[in-house]
């Protein structure tokens, strides 16, 4: 697969750095609470990252330059804090799924206790400092 | 993509042109800037961020840097392009060794209160200042008497 910014233009390219500067001075702004203008290489090019994590633009696809073309035809901020509201919520909802396998297992592992050897059950429920 | 995308960043252009703007308050000192010198100032600034491994979004801090030493009594117009062009070496280089630990202005403000004070006006002096100097220096808002 070519690399991406050999398939796009010389304008496009242009474009795409155009419409990235400004996301990632908020960004840069928001990471030092506005009291510095300038950040380490490696701060930038993280916060790069999760700007292009939320665009879309992450990792490499055969249909990255369609979605870059995307990103220059739509406002790019709009783009982000949709990217970002999607993130959200996917983490939101891992999370939930997350707590719901542990109640389960937890249950489980409760209706088990009760079939357990009474030795075994008064030492999985003693606190771990009597079991010294 | 990673690799792909490069960092985006402030252009020479833009920095050129904000420095040419901010004459209008140095000039009342005597300190000007023709185009050609802010020009040169631009890529000397954009030079430094890459010796120094940073990036600049947004507003440079050089037209800052600037207006905040244009009062100094050790300047004079015939060494203010010069003087600028060291002091933005050591504005970026000091950024880093402080490790993120002082903000523009507080460095700005210490950097500007050393050269005026023990440093009168010798960016050589200001060059030796470390670390735990310069943050001690902004802690105490003592600029003027450590170089």
């Amino acid at each position: 697969m070519p690399e991406l910014m050999t398939v796009l233009t010389a304008a496009e390219r242009q474009a795409l750095c155009e419409q990235l500067a400004p996301l990632l001075a908020h960004r840069v702004a928001l990471y030092t609470a506005h009291e510095s203008s300038s950040v380490p290489v490696e701060t930038a090019r993280a916060l790069l990252d999760g700007i292009l994590l939320h665009l879309g633009l992450a990792g490499t696809s055969a249909d990255s330059a369609v979605r870059v073309r995307a990103v220059l035809s739509a406002d790019a901020a709009e783009l982000l804090a949709q990217g970002e509201r999607e993130t959200r919520r996917a983490v939101l909802h891992a999370y939930a799924r997350w707590q719901q396998l542990v109640r389960a297992q937890r249950g489980k592992g409760q209706r088990a206790a009760h079939r357990l050897p009474r030795a075994q059950k008064e030492r999985r429920l003693a606190p771990p400092f009597l079991l010294c | 993509m990673k690799a792909m995308i490069p960092l985006p960043a402030l252009s020479p252009q833009g920095t050129a042109e904000a420095l040419f703007r901010r004459n209008d308050r140095t000039a009342r000192f005597g300190l000007t800037l023709t185009r050609a010198q802010c020009a040169r100032l631009a890529a000397s600034h954009a030079e430094v961020l890459r010796e120094t491994g940073r990036v600049e979004v947004g507003e440079s801090a050089l037209p800052r840097l600037a207006e905040a030493l244009c009062d100094s009594p050790y300047l004079a117009p015939e060494t203010w392009e010069e003087t600028l062009a060291e002091m933005t070496a050591l504005f970026y280089r000091f950024k880093g060794l402080c490790r993120e630990r002082l903000s523009d202005d507080a460095l700005l403000a210490v950097l500007c209160g050393c050269f005026n004070g023990a440093a009168h006006g010798c960016t050589e002096l200001l060059a030796s200042l470390d670390a735990p100097t310069l943050l001690r220096l902004a802690r105490t808002e003592r600029g003027d008497g450590h170089a």
